[in-house]
């Protein structure tokens, strides 16, 4: 498409031209710059962020089982070790998208607090499994284990920010920049 | 309750903290794990080269005590701003020395469950790092007979 012709006396009154200095000046230096909120490129992070956290909340049920399975009466079953160890490669799989993902502006926090979340996801899962199948066995260590009974409270702040996520991209959306 | 029994249900951890937000992370991910296990938790700050002053003159003068003591001061507020959202028992010690000797130390005199620690600043700062001070999680994990769980380079995970 044949980009309009624009004086250049009309750009600088407009106060565009160092705007396009600048974008300019990004584009040769690869630099980042803040994306605003309504543009595609806001909204394509916001939905990729979005993607990555509905993945890891559909992941939870079967990581929260497996942490319990750890913490579960009596001799830990091996496929419980089998299963944890699938969910964390799960939830460590999402903490490498979302290392990848361009993050820009109001998304950067969101993309951070997403990182922690699923770190503490992977971790937890990790030290369920160091518990259960412990190479020094004591009577404190089978104590502290019996009290793993799920992901905990960091699997709701989860689902709250998957929560947010989805509504800031829906409103995103709505203000019109979704293609 | 017998001997047995107090001793199953007591669960002391110990956290290694220093001046990093790697080990804010790991404050707050022993915090999640403390609170799970109905656990008490020690907080260790083993101060390291980063808290003294760079300047070799001030070496030994009471310019560098007041440094390392501002320092100290300055992280102990840091750990009771963190510590805030923890509903349960907690210490913090302010030690000088060999972090893996000092932990060691505080981990036999609580007979801790685990020893916390928090990885490593990846990349070149990391690499400097260890060559200064040695890999506290490789010698922790070879002299230590506790459990020592490793918390990733992350963010902390409360909202401050």
């Amino acid at each position: 498409m044949p980009m309009p012709a624009v004086s250049a006396s009309r750009l600088h009154s407009s106060g565009r031209v160092p705007e396009l200095l600048a974008r300019a000046a990004d584009t040769l230096l690869h630099r980042r710059s803040p994306r605003m909120p309504g543009s595609p490129a806001h909204e394509a992070q916001l939905l990729a962020l979005s993607g990555i956290l509905d993945e890891a909340v559909a992941a939870q049920p079967l990581a929260d089982r497996a942490v319990a399975a750890c913490g579960e009466t009596g001799p830990v079953v091996a496929s419980a070790a089998q299963e944890a160890g699938l969910q964390i490669s799960v939830y460590h799989r999402l903490i490498v998208r979302l290392r990848e993902l361009n993050r820009d502006g109001d998304i950067v926090p969101l993309a951070e607090r997403a990182s922690r979340l699923l770190a503490y996801h992977e971790w937890i899962l990790h030290q369920s499994v160091n518990l259960a199948f412990t190479a020094q066995p004591e009577p404190r260590i089978e104590a502290a284990r019996l009290r793993l009974d799920g992901l905990g409270r960091p699997a709701a702040h989860l689902r709250e920010l998957r929560d947010e996520v989805r509504r800031r991209t829906a409103h995103s959306a709505e203000s019109g920049g979704l293609p | 309750m017998s001997e047995w029994a107090e001793e199953a249900n007591s669960s002391d951890l110990v956290l290694a903290f220093e001046a990093s937000p790697y080990s804010d992370a790991a404050l707050d991910f022993a915090v999640e794990m403390a609170e799970r296990l109905g656990a008490r938790l020690h907080v260790v700050h083993v101060t390291d080269l980063a808290d003294y002053p760079v300047n070799p003159d001030l070496a030994g003068s009471t310019v560098e005590a007041d440094t390392v003591r501002n320092s100290l001061e300055h992280r102990k507020a840091e750990v009771e701003r963190l510590m805030t959202v923890f509903t349960g028992e907690w210490t913090y010690t302010g030690e000088t020395g060999n972090v893996v000797e000092r932990l060691n130390r505080i981990a036999n005199q609580y007979n801790a469950l685990a020893i916390v620690l928090g990885a490593s600043a990846p990349g070149l700062g990391g690499a400097l790092h260890r060559a200064l001070k040695g890999s506290v999680l490789r010698d922790m994990t070879r002299h230590s007979n506790r459990v020592v769980m490793v918390v990733p380079e992350h963010s902390p995970l409360h909202e401050q």
